[in-house]
């Protein structure tokens, strides 16, 4: 396999890169330091703990652990060994998977960062980053995989969508439920308080570099080189799209085009693609990325003023619904797409990965509380967690959204 | 009822996925795993109305 293949693998870190400056740029300027350690810790703890703990579940291309249940074989775990010592180093295509891996594990890991931004205390990041590597994500992929149960009934995945997007996003959702929001994000009334991002210029800088990292993540997962070049431009067309639905949508609902929820679109429809950036037509990808665009603002509004739900940067929205609706768009618009197959990728998604993250995740924060002291949050965690602020001289910030 | 909407949503899994072992024709495998999906939503639905903050209390101070 291919220096190509090695060459677009190595483009990956550029989404993790992409997804934290937008997350950052998203986050008042007082919390932005602490967001770019948050996110680079939990990629770093999800990264070591994948290779030590996390690949063994996911296996390396064997059908691992079967249950043969009503007739058929049923692969639910990798039967890896620990430290990656069952991956042979020996120019075949299993430290290609790993890296891949790696790096999608790295990047779900970041997600929930945005959603648990501006309260999520560093080192319950890291234990929660570690839950992911070992455990929700390396079991999910499995699954997913040509060797696991789902990917035998035919769900398809190309680029994450699934096993990357939509499951650091229901982390992410299950991170902010157990946070609560932010101090006075919302009245007593239950309206929330806007509380815009620091620099917008980060959000739109970020967006752009993730499409270099998103070009990555889907022509690795573009198994035909014949079909490298269709995945390529599906991927631009649809991250083009959904910036442009996002930017439409919020010109007619609130008067202008709002820069940061077009940026969200732009992702949104980079996740949506994600599933589906090899097997669809162009017509479809553009078809996909103007779905998700819009669906994203929506997602937000529906998810901070009815749910309630604080998520600074969108992250649930953006990954978690763009993701679902990228799987759900393979099985229209792919030729060899099965309805059913991803029908039961989202079922998996809701019914089986959400309350393992959550039930996780809520023991986690009975040991390592997930919540800083009140005090800190009003301090702004740059200061509180790491005693020093991002933009130590040229800003200064008046509380405005604290109550005095 | 917040557990109750976590408990629903793995019931709903079951059966979407017991549908495509114990199930053989294509429209009934998709009914049953149309059916486990909306009883996870049902369960989601649940969870998500349980962490909704009551009027009158402010975020966390």
């Amino acid at each position: 396999m291919p220096t190509d293949s090695l060459a677009l693998i190595l483009l990956i870190p550029l989404a993790l890169a992409g997804l934290t400056l937008l997350n950052a740029g998203l986050t008042r300027s007082r919390n932005a330091s602490h967001l770019m350690l948050a996110s680079m810790c939990a990629a770093s703890v999800a990264m070591l703990i994948y290779v030590i703990v996390g690949c063994s579940f996911a296996g390396s291309g064997e059908a691992g652990h079967v249950l043969h249940v009503a007739g058929r074989d049923w692969s639910v775990l990798g039967n890896g060994r620990l430290f990656a010592r069952s991956i042979n180093f020996d120019g075949s295509v299993g430290p290609y998977i790993l890296l891949l891996q790696m790096f999608s594990v790295g990047l779900a890991a970041l997600i929930p960062v945005a959603s648990g931004a501006e309260r999520w205390r560093l080192a319950a990041v890291c234990g929660s980053a570690a839950i992911l590597a070992a455990i929700v994500y390396p079991v999910f992929a499995h699954w997913v995989s040509d060797q696991g149960w789902l990917g035998q009934v035919g769900f398809l995945d190309a680029g994450g969508a699934a096993s990357t997007q939509a499951l650091g996003g229901i982390t992410a959702l299950c991170v902010a439920w157990l946070l609560g929001s932010r101090q006075n994000k919302f009245t007593a009334e239950g309206i929330p308080t806007a509380m815009p991002g620091h620099n917008g210029t980060l959000v739109l800088f970020g967006a752009f570099l993730a499409l270099v990292g998103w070009l990555g993540l889907n022509l690795a997962g573009t198994h035909n080189s014949n079909l490298l070049p269709l995945a390529a431009i599906n991927t631009v067309l649809a991250a083009a799209a959904g910036a442009l639905g996002a930017l439409l949508t919020t010109r007619f609902r609130f008067g202008k085009p709002d820069a940061s929820l077009s940026a969200n679109g732009w992702v949104a429809g980079l996740v949506a693609i994600s599933a589906s950036a090899p097997y669809v037509k162009p017509a479809a990808a553009i078809l996909i990325g103007l779905v998700a665009g819009p669906l994203v603002v929506l997602a937000i509004e529906l998810i901070e003023v009815h749910l309630r739900v604080d998520d600074p940067a969108g992250a649930i929205s953006v990954h978690a619904i763009g993701g679902i609706w990228g799987v759900l768009a393979l099985s229209m618009f792919a030729d060899h797409g099965s309805f059913l197959a991803q029908l039961l990728g989202i079922a998996t998604l809701i019914g089986a990965v959400l309350p393992v993250s959550y039930g996780l995740n809520f023991l986690l924060n009975r040991f390592v509380p997930f919540r800083v002291q009140p005090s800190g949050e009003r301090q702004g965690m740059d200061l509180s967690e790491l005693g020093a602020n991002a933009y130590p001289e040229f800003v200064t910030h008046r509380e405005d959204f604290m109550r005095r | 009822m917040k557990l109750a909407g976590f408990l629903l949503m793995p019931a709903g899994w079951f059966i979407a996925a017991s549908a495509i072992g114990l199930l053989h024709q294509l429209p009934a495998q998709t009914a049953f795993c149309l059916a486990g999906v909306a009883i996870e939503l049902v369960g989601l639905v649940f969870v998500a109305r349980q962490h909704i903050p009551k009027r009158g209390s402010k975020s966390a101070d």
